[in-house]
């Protein structure tokens, strides 16, 4: 936690020279419903409980190795780029993420290609079934 | 006017000069120059040049290329008006003016401004799909979703109009296309929960004189009481929220507008296709999801809907219907000549309407299909196959034809000559499951999981000579790949066309034998076009550059970039070259 407060002061820095590029609007009716459930999974499969629900693989692909964005497999910390999102089309998350959420999903790119990745894709259950 | 076909002949030639035809019929093709996006406003991208034929072009020798200076896949095609030649490149978007009397040398480039942003929320790579030219200028979109108009002369703006902010997820691809005093534009960005829209800029000053979602009430569509469906199931008030039931997501719902557009200067319509309905869960949007994957025929001045026809409802595969919608007449039943119009759908079917009313006379598959077993002509309905059936956590395997269509934004072409159009197919399916999927503004809003797979028959791409009035095939060329690129047909009776493994081909029209082939640095994802060169002579000219989404079909990104700067593997066909070109090209081809 306290590696990720030193780290937010960096990016709220960065943020006030480099703005968000969006706000980010979710839309109330798609959010019934589909909150995520509690945690339940190793911290990486919570990650790869975020990366798929925050849309992230539809731009850097269902394993992290890029489509319509870079390939961030194995990315030590996105911590940045989730507050303060990216001039080349990213937005930030930060109004969708929490510190918790964030450290999730840095232990999930990390463990993309090891033999712990968790490679679901029902996100939505508690305990994904496939 | 002046660029319009010029078909020799008696009576009719006046009137066809004047694009209006004998016998209210309009004229169709291009001659010595190439001045819309499909040549004609109907989009035939037929060449009434007769230069090349299927007795010399076996000699056709490349005149010069010129490198465009960007990567990515070069979707479109070139325009050409008098000496000159325009090109607009993919991503960040330039228009240069290439001296034809002079092998290619740069007359001038238009920069404008870009928003890096939007590369980033470009679905399916920085491609751009072309200009248009009319009354001096020439006018095309950028991928940040400016219009832009530039003197064909000068290359000075001459105005440049702002159709939205690329950080909510809206992006431009399309060409636009410019009837009477408007030059039409749409949207694309249904990937990232994007309302699709079509809209009317004043061709003088760039203002947006009209505005017609695709989704929504019925005021905000432009259904007014002019409206007419050939169909019951398209009948009704507010049917773009109605078919939406229980959600609101039509206000995400796609149904962009990136593919052609197309004109009859008969009946004064407009033909655009919808895209995809978003997000592509289909359990999270029950309903038809009007009007995603749908054809509508619009008044160019106002944008009012004349009638609609929904292509295919609660489209659960990625079906758009964005391709063209080609106003042609030919015989048909008892009729001498009706006004049919022919639309190949990424839904493996081929559609023959009557356009003025929308009803379909002839629907088949042009390639396989296992998502319906056919067209209902009394309903309009597709006959489902329940077993291929989209549903959340479940996967649905061997769909046919995959999200690729069985056709993709490569446009056809027809010939009045053999009365046979000419489709750039994909043979390609998929298995699929839909994810559970939260909108994100500016995120791709999807919910799939998709694997592609090759068709059966041990090739990928296809180029399909079609009837439209039997709805059946004439001949076919299989290729190895999937045809990612458009056609061109010419009155000397030859087709063109290209493929991802960088072949440059020519067949014979009647019968698709192989007449002319060359390979170039780099795979095709550009469409022919064929003009005059400043000698008096037949030109055929066509871009090369694949990006990341074509290249991904099995040649990887040529010239080198995309795939290779942003991701970790190589695509499927293989690491790329690093002797790659660094740059997409359009090429000139001559007889000798």
């Amino acid at each position: 936690m306290h590696v990720i407060r030193v780290l937010s002061a960096a990016v709220a820095l960065a943020a006030l020279l480099h703005p968000p590029a969006r706000a980010v609007v979710p839309q109330p009716d798609t959010m019934r419903g589909i909150a995520s459930p509690a945690a339940t999974l190793s911290s990486a499969g919570e990650g790869r409980r975020v990366y798929l629900k925050l849309n992230c693989y539809g731009c850097h692909g269902m394993h992290g190795y890029g489509t319509m964005g870079p390939n961030i497999a194995g990315e030590g910390d996105v911590t940045e780029w989730i507050y303060a999102g990216g001039a080349q089309g990213m937005p930030s998350f930060r109004a969708l993420m929490t510190s918790t959420d964030i450290l999730n999903m840095n232990a999930y790119l990390k463990s993309i290609g090891t033999p712990v990745e968790p490679t679901f894709t029902h996100w939505w259950e508690a305990v994904p079934s496939q | 006017m002046a660029w319009r076909a010029r078909w020799a002949g008696g009576v009719c030639a006046a009137a066809l000069w004047l694009g209006l035809g004998c016998g209210g019929a309009a004229a169709q093709g291009t001659g010595a120059t190439w001045p819309n996006p499909g040549g004609d406003v109907q989009g035939t991208r037929y060449s009434t040049l007769t230069d090349i034929t299927p007795a010399n072009v076996s000699t056709l020798v490349q005149d010069y290329a010129v490198q465009t200076g960007s990567t990515g896949s070069h979707e479109g095609q070139p325009l050409v008006i008098g000496t000159t030649l325009y090109l607009v490149t993919p991503f960040p978007n330039r228009l240069v003016a290439l001296d034809l009397a002079n092998s290619g040398a740069v007359k001038w480039t238009y920069t404008p401004p870009s928003n890096e942003y939007a590369r980033g929320v470009a679905c399916c790579d920085v491609v751009n799909r072309g200009a248009v030219y009319s009354g001096g200028n020439i006018f095309f979109a950028t991928l940040d979703n400016t219009v832009a108009a530039v003197n064909a002369t000068t290359g000075a703006e001459v105005w440049r109009t702002s159709m939205g902010d690329p950080g909510t997820g809206l992006t431009m691809t399309g060409a636009p296309l410019v009837v009477n005093k408007r030059v039409i534009v749409g949207s694309a960005g249904g990937e990232l929960g994007i309302r699709g829209w079509i809209a009317g800029l004043d061709i003088a000053t760039g203002k947006q004189m009209w505005k017609a979602y695709n989704t929504g009430p019925d005021a905000d569509v432009k259904i007014g009481p002019n409206y007419k469906s050939y169909y019951a199931k398209d009948k009704g008030t507010n049917l773009g929220t109605a078919t939406w039931p229980g959600t609101t997501l039509w206000q995400q719902g796609g149904a962009t507008v990136w593919g052609w557009l197309t004109y009859d200067p008969v009946l004064k319509l407009l033909y655009h296709g919808t895209a995809n309905p978003g997000v592509w869960n289909p359990d999270m949007r029950p309903g038809d999801n009007k009007w995603g994957a749908s054809v509508f025929a619009r008044n160019p001045d106002t944008g009012a809907v004349n009638w609609a026809y929904q292509i295919t409802p609660h489209d659960s595969w990625d079906f758009d219907a964005m391709s063209e919608f080609v106003p042609v007449d030919l015989p048909f039943g008892k009729n001498a000549s009706r006004k049919l119009l022919v639309h190949f759908d990424k839904n493996g079917f081929a559609y023959t309407m009557d356009r003025a009313t929308g009803q379909v006379l002839v629907a088949a598959a042009f390639e396989p299909v296992t998502w319906a077993t056919g067209i209902n002509l009394t309903t309009g309905l597709p006959t489902l196959d329940p077993s291929h059936a989209v549903h959340q956590g479940v996967t649905t395997g061997n769909v046919c034809p995959s999200p690729f269509g069985a056709k993709n934004y490569s446009p056809s072409a027809y010939s009045p000559l053999t009365k046979l159009f000419y489709v750039p197919a994909i043979n390609m399916c998929d298995n699929i499951q839909a994810l559970q999927a939260m909108f994100v503004q500016g995120t791709p809003f999807m919910g799939a999981d998709v694997t592609m797979l090759p068709g059966a028959g041990g090739f990928m791409g296809e180029l399909v000579a079609w009837n439209p009035v039997t709805g059946a095939r004439a001949w076919s060329v299989q290729e190895p790949l999937p045809l990612y690129a458009g056609a061109l047909a010419t009155a000397g009776g030859v087709v063109f066309y290209g493929t991802l493994d960088n072949w440059f081909k020519a067949v014979d029209a009647k019968s698709g034998a192989l007449l002319f082939q060359t390979k170039l640095e780099c795979g095709i994802a550009g469409n022919p076009i064929s003009f005059t060169g400043a000698d008096g002579k037949q030109r055929i000219a066509v871009y090369t550059g694949v990006g990341w989404i074509a290249g991904g079909l099995g040649t990887g990104t040529c010239p080198r970039s995309g795939w290779d700067d942003n991701h970790a593997g190589p695509p499927p066909g293989g690491p790329p070259d690093p002797n790659a070109p660094t740059s997409g090209a359009v090429h000139m081809f001559k007889l000798p």
